[in-house]
Parts: structure tokens; C-alpha cells; sequence
């Protein structure tokens, strides 16, 4: 019988934006709204929902950065949380000494992160550079050296909120490895994340938060479809990236028709998509569109090559050949960025288009899989 | 299971959990010192040339162009001031400052706030001690004895300054939380410091109706006191209880604002 380490009980979290100037009231708003949910000691929970739902804001109670303003919540162990890249490594200090600030960050003692400091410098792969200074390091660098330090620490609860989107995909997979290991080892672990695919691959359960609401709790599989049918509602386009601000997604059109009117596409045609943008970036860009179907992001598509745009409107428009989408429901993330790739934004999920279920001869239900190959085949009878 | 509720209003710190955080606090103040002096020529030396050059130009100013009498060499009178008022003048708005830097940090990592302020204090106390190194020289130098008997209640006055010098940290720090605007005008106090506080001329100065004010300022007392323990025929100010009181009732209510605001830090910055 596992015991709970975290209960959470009508955890409720409001934020003060300041005074109206001319009503004199306080606006404020309800970053989480009586959020209850218990975690058992060995599980491993996938915690998703759109921007602005209340994700980091529960990730920030329970690591205590921030107190609840009612509720109550009780923490068994110790908690060790990665809530973004790089936090608390000073640029001027070398990888070692970061190694040793952050560790005592998290409460751990001299003594403690000096038997440690062999395995994480093994396993975050960057030894020769532990005594550069850490200005010099990369943004993967930087990961690498964190996540190492939060997953030695023996915390008997890890909390992950996207850390691991950045590092490159050996390391992400051994940082997934490296989680698996201590949730076999009884560790339990909250993980937010964007990436339907990693909760699905990591979390057996999810929770779903949306306007600080918690809207369910169930196996992964149910959790996200539920999720994506609240996102085919809500159509909030929020870019994430250094670009974030300069752009704004202001409309998808399918074959013409604003998405929100369209009840479904039909796989056997040509499906024309067009993203209305406002921006003032830079410099040259394009823009992404991928498609992801259960998770699994399965094309990418790009507008233009590299080019510069006068600030203002603008349209892309991507041509889908017919027969090419299978019926379901695909998700579509938007995105773009500069030749350099350190500038960008991106929104994981941003809406979603169901292709209608429409069968014929030439096109059937029983060619199972995500999508149509408009391959040539024979049979040669000898 | 530990449960965590929304904070009280008021509430001292959590002394318990400081101390399980306490290595913390010494890898802050090492960080401070090793970014403070890495790149410089003379390295930990500046923690001698400031004061002296500060207490260079107060004993020019009040002993040489206004001549004010002082009771015994100037320049060591003007120097005992200066060892507390160096700690003071470095370490609130270190602490200030301190808190503003690690904003990034605050957000994102659970730590007792009050460790900021409590490694500022080490590190300040550290550059104390060698202050006090370089004041004894200068004692030996101008020939100015110190009486030993008085070196035994040196634990008690660095208590008392840590005393006042935390308590002054804690509403600088909670002043800028309330409004940026403090950021620009705690210097300025700091600066005017130097003139109200008894550095460059003994209390007894001041007339006799408004000593008791004059007291009410917890550094007065410090440094008052300071030169009575070193110094024979340098007599205790008979007000020196006002200014223990008010180091008490500083530290206090710095301590109890702090906690109160603390726990918005991550929210408001």
C-alpha cells in the first residue's frame, strides 16, 4: 500500500495586477482555483494544459517559491524541482562551483554534493568544461549540468516543468532513462510538459489544468484527448521563444473558411491552410507548421526559405495534397524562427483540424496508419 | 507529512530551517567575494583602502577645516567610527541589491529568503574583521593603546552590530520591495549617515535636549559604545540604553516585515 507524498486540498493561488487607476480597484485573477489531488508515493503523473493554465503556477506551490493564498498542502520527503534552465548558476563561476551552489540551493550539504560530484559531472557528459566559467557554456550545457545536479540530489519527489525540450536528443533520452530509474526506484514524479509525447511515454496518468481549473484526472491517453478537445474550443494562440512577443498568430483558414466554422476536412481533396500573421521581426524567418497525430509529430512544413518580411500583415499558405491526412484528429503546432535557430516561437499545440471519416474505393478505412503514401505498386506474376 | 498553509501575517523567522540551510549561506557569501575581487589588481586590499580613504577625508574635514575638538588622536577617533559604520554602509545596501539580483533565483527556486540578507551579513562581517586589523595598526601607528580588559566584550559589540546592521538590512530591503523608489534614496540616507552618525565627532556634541534622539539612532550607541570599551577616560554615554533598545525593537520588526513581505517576493519583483 503506497502512501500519498504530495495531497494537495483546494489549493488556491491569486494574483494582484495592480490597481485600476480610475475605479481605484485591485485587479486580480485566479492563477489556480481549488486544485485537489493526491500523489502516491512511486507515480509518476503527466501534468498538462495550455499556456496560462495554471501548470508552473502548481509547480511553484508545491516547490514552495510561492505560498498559496488558501488551501492547504502536505509534502512528504524531499522535493527537488528543475523549473527552468539554468536557474541559480551564476555566469561567473565555474561549472564546479555552480555545481556546488546549486546543490546547497536545494539543500543539500557540502559533504553531501561532494560524494555526488563525480556521477553528475559523469552524467551531464560535460567533465572537461566543469571549471570554465559557465558564461561560456550553451544553453544544452546548461541543462545538461542542471537536470545532472536535480536528479542526483535523491529527491524522494522530482518536479519537471519542459526543462528537458532544450538539451539535444541524447540527453533527453538518457535524462528520460535517468527518470524512469528513480520512479523504479520509488521516487515520484510531477511532469509538465508541451510534448504529448513525452507525458505519454513517461506518465501512466495526467491531470489536466485548465484557468486554474482542475478538469481530470485519468490514464494519459484519455487526459490528453481531453485536453486537445478543450483546446479545439478555446483557439488561444500564444507563441512561446525569444520571438514571442514581435508575432501574433491572428487567424487559421482552412479551404477559406476560418477554422472555428469548419466541422471537419475531407481527407480525398487538396486542403488549402492559411496563417494570418501582424509581426515585427527583424530579420529573415520562416515559418513552421507541423503536424502531429497521437503525439507524434509527423511532417513539418515551411512557408518560405529564409526572408525578410516588411513589419506589418502577412499570410502563409501551405497546399496539403489530397489523400494525404488519414481521418482523426490532427494537431497543429505553429512556429518559426531565424537562420541562426537562437531566435524563435513556436506554440506546441495551437489548434487542431479533424479530417472527417470518408472512405472510398481508392482511399479505404482498412489502409491503417496516420497517413496516405501516394506510392506505385505492382504485382508481377511470374 | 509536512503541511504547508497560507502564511501569517506576522511571524519571526523560521530559525530551524535557516540552519538546515545554512550552507547555503556560505556559498552565497564565498560567490559575493570571489565575483567581488576576482578581477581586480588589488583584490581583497580594497576592504582596507575604503575605509581608510573614508576616514581620511572626515578627519580632514571635521578635525582640520571645521577643527572640531575630539578627545583623543583624531585619527583613530575618527577610525574607531568608521570600523562599524564601514559594516553598515556595506552591508543594507548589499542586502537591497542583493535580493534585487537574485530575482531570477527567487522565482524559480525555493530557498528561506532570509539566507540572501544572513550571507551579505557573513560576508560584511568577514571585511569587519580585517577592518578591525587595519584599525589596530592604526592604533599602533599613532601610538593611541587600546585597553586590553576592553577586548573581552569585543563578542558583544559585533553581536550588536550584526544586531543593527540586520535590522537596517531588513527594512531597506522591505522599503524597495514596497517601491523601486528606495533603491534611490537609501544611498542617500546611507550617505547622510556618515555626517548623523558620531563617526568624526563624539556625541557629547550634541546639545543636551536632543541627545536622547540623538541616541534613538541605534548606530550612535555602537559606535559610542565601541570607543568606551577601547578606550580609558572615554566614558559611556549615560543614553546608551536607548540605543540598545532601539537595536532590539529595529531588528525586531525588520525581522517580522520581512517574513511578512518574504513570502510575496516571487509574486511582486
Amino acid at each position: 500500500m503506497s502512501q500519498p507524498v504530495i495531497i494537495a486540498d483546494q489549493l488556491t493561488k491569486k494574483y494582484t495586477l495592480g490597481k485600476n487607476r480610475e475605479s481605484g480597484k485591485t485587479n486580480s485573477f485566479l492563477a489556480l482555483d481549488q486544485v485537489s489531488f493526491t500523489l502516491n508515493e512511486g507515480e509518476t503523473l503527466g501534468l498538462i494544459g495550455g499556456n496560462g493554465a495554471g501548470k508552473t503556477t502548481l509547480l511553484k506551490l508545491l516547490s514552495r517559491i510561492t505560498s498559496p493564498s488558501s488551501g492547504k498542502m502536505g509534502i512528504r520527503g524531499k522535493l527537488s524541482s528543475l523549473l527552468e534552465v539554468g536557474t541559480g548558476f551564476h555566469p561567473e563561476l565555474t561549472g564546479r562551483e555552480n555545481v556546488f551552489l546549486n546543490g546547497s540551493l536545494l539543500g543539500m550539504s557540502r559533504r553531501e554534493i561532494k560524494s555526488k560530484l563525480d556521477e553528475i559531472a559523469a552524467f551531464s557528459g560535460i567533465e572537461p568544461f566543469l571549471d570554465t566559467q559557465v558564461k561560456h557554456y550553451s544553453s544544452g550545457m546548461y541543462v545538461r549540468l542542471a537536470f545532472s545536479v536535480s536528479a542526483h540530489l535523491n529527491p524522494d519527489i522530482l518536479l519537471l516543468d519542459e526543462v528537458l525540450s532544450v538539451g539535444d536528443a541524447a540527453f533527453q533520452h538518457k535524462s528520460m532513462d535517468k527518470i524512469q530509474e528513480l520512479v523504479r526506484n520509488g521516487k515520484s514524479v510531477i511532469f509538465a510538459s508541451h510534448s504529448m509525447t513525452a507525458v505519454r511515454s513517461l506518465c501512466p496518468e495526467a491531470m489536466v489544468l485548465h484557468k486554474g481549473k482542475l478538469l481530470i484526472r485519468t490514464d494519459a491517453h484519455h487526459a490528453i484527448q481531453h485536453y486537445l478537445d478543450t483546446l479545439a474550443f478555446e483557439r488561444d494562440y500564444h507563441f512561446q521563444g525569444p520571438w514571442s512577443k514581435l508575432i501574433q498568430l491572428k487567424q487559421i483558414r482552412v479551404n477559406h473558411k476560418a477554422i472555428e466554422t469548419l466541422d471537419g476536412i475531407s481527407p480525398l481533396e487538396e486542403n488549402l491552410i492559411e496563417l494570418s500573421f501582424h509581426h515585427q521581426l527583424p530579420e529573415a524567418f520562416r515559418i513552421t507548421l507541423s503536424f502531429f497525430f497521437d503525439g507524434i509529430r509527423c511532417f513539418s512544413l515551411h512557408d518560405v526559405p529564409f526572408q525578410e518580411t516588411p513589419s506589418g500583415n502577412f499570410i502563409s499558405r501551405f497546399t496539403i495534397p489530397a489523400k494525404v491526412l488519414r481521418p482523426g484528429r490532427w494537431v497543429i503546432a505553429v512556429g518559426g524562427h531565424n537562420e541562426a535557430m537562437n531566435h524563435w516561437f513556436w506554440q506546441e499545440q495551437c489548434d487542431v483540424l479533424d479530417v472527417a471519416e470518408i472512405y472510398t474505393p481508392q482511399y479505404e478505412k482498412i489502409n491503417l496508419g496516420i497517413i496516405n503514401v501516394d506510392a506505385h505498386s505492382e504485382r508481377l506474376v511470374l | 507529512m509536512k503541511w504547508i498553509v497560507p502564511p501569517a501575517s506576522w511571524a519571526l523567522p523560521d530559525w530551524k530551517e535557516i540552519w538546515h540551510y545554512r550552507s547555503l549561506m556560505f556559498q552565497f557569501a564565498t560567490k559575493d567575494f570571489k565575483v567581488r575581487y576576482m578581477q581586480t589588481w588589488l583584490g581583497a586590499l580594497w576592504a582596507w583602502i575604503n575605509p581608510l580613504i573614508s576616514a581620511a577625508l572626515l578627519y580632514f574635514v571635521f578635525n582640520k577645516v571645521a577643527s572640531t575638538h575630539l578627545p583623543f588622536n583624531g585619527f583613530v577617533f575618527v577610525m574607531s567610527g568608521m570600523v562599524s559604520w564601514t559594516f553598515i554602509a556595506s552591508l543594507v545596501p548589499e542586502s537591497m541589491q542583493g535580493m534585487m539580483g537574485a530575482q531570477a533565483m527567487i522565482k524559480k527556486i525555493y530557498f528561506p529568503r532570509l539566507i540572501l540578507p544572513l550571507s551579505k551579513m557573513a560576508g560584511a562581517m568577514v571585511e569587519t574583521m580585517v577592518t578591525l586589523l587595519l584599525f589596530f595598526a592604526v592604533c599602533i601607528w599613532q601610538q593611541q593603546w587600546p585597553q586590553w580588559q576592553g577586548m573581552v566584550l569585543l563578542p558583544i559589540y559585533l553581536l550588536m552590530m550584526m544586531v543593527i546592521g540586520l535590522g537596517m538590512a531588513m527594512w531597506a530591503t522591505v522599503m524597495v520591495l514596497i517601491s523601486r523608489d528606495f533603491l534611490h534614496v537609501i544611498p542617500h540616507m546611507i550617505r547622510l549617515g556618515m555626517f548623523v552618525c558620531p563617526i568624526a565627532y563624539p556625541a557629547s556634541l550634541v546639545p543636551q535636549k536632543w541627545q536622547w534622539l540623538y541616541f534613538a539612532n541605534p548606530v550612535s550607541g555602537l559606535i559610542e559604545g565601541f570607543r568606551a570599551m577601547l578606550f580609558e577616560g572615554y566614558d559611556l554615554h549615560p543614553l546608551i540604553w536607548i540605543s540598545v533598545i532601539s537595536s532590539v525593537i529595529l531588528l525586531i520588526t525588520g525581522l517580522l516585515m520581512f517574513r511578512k513581505y518574504e513570502y510575496t517576493i516571487a509574486d511582486i519583483l
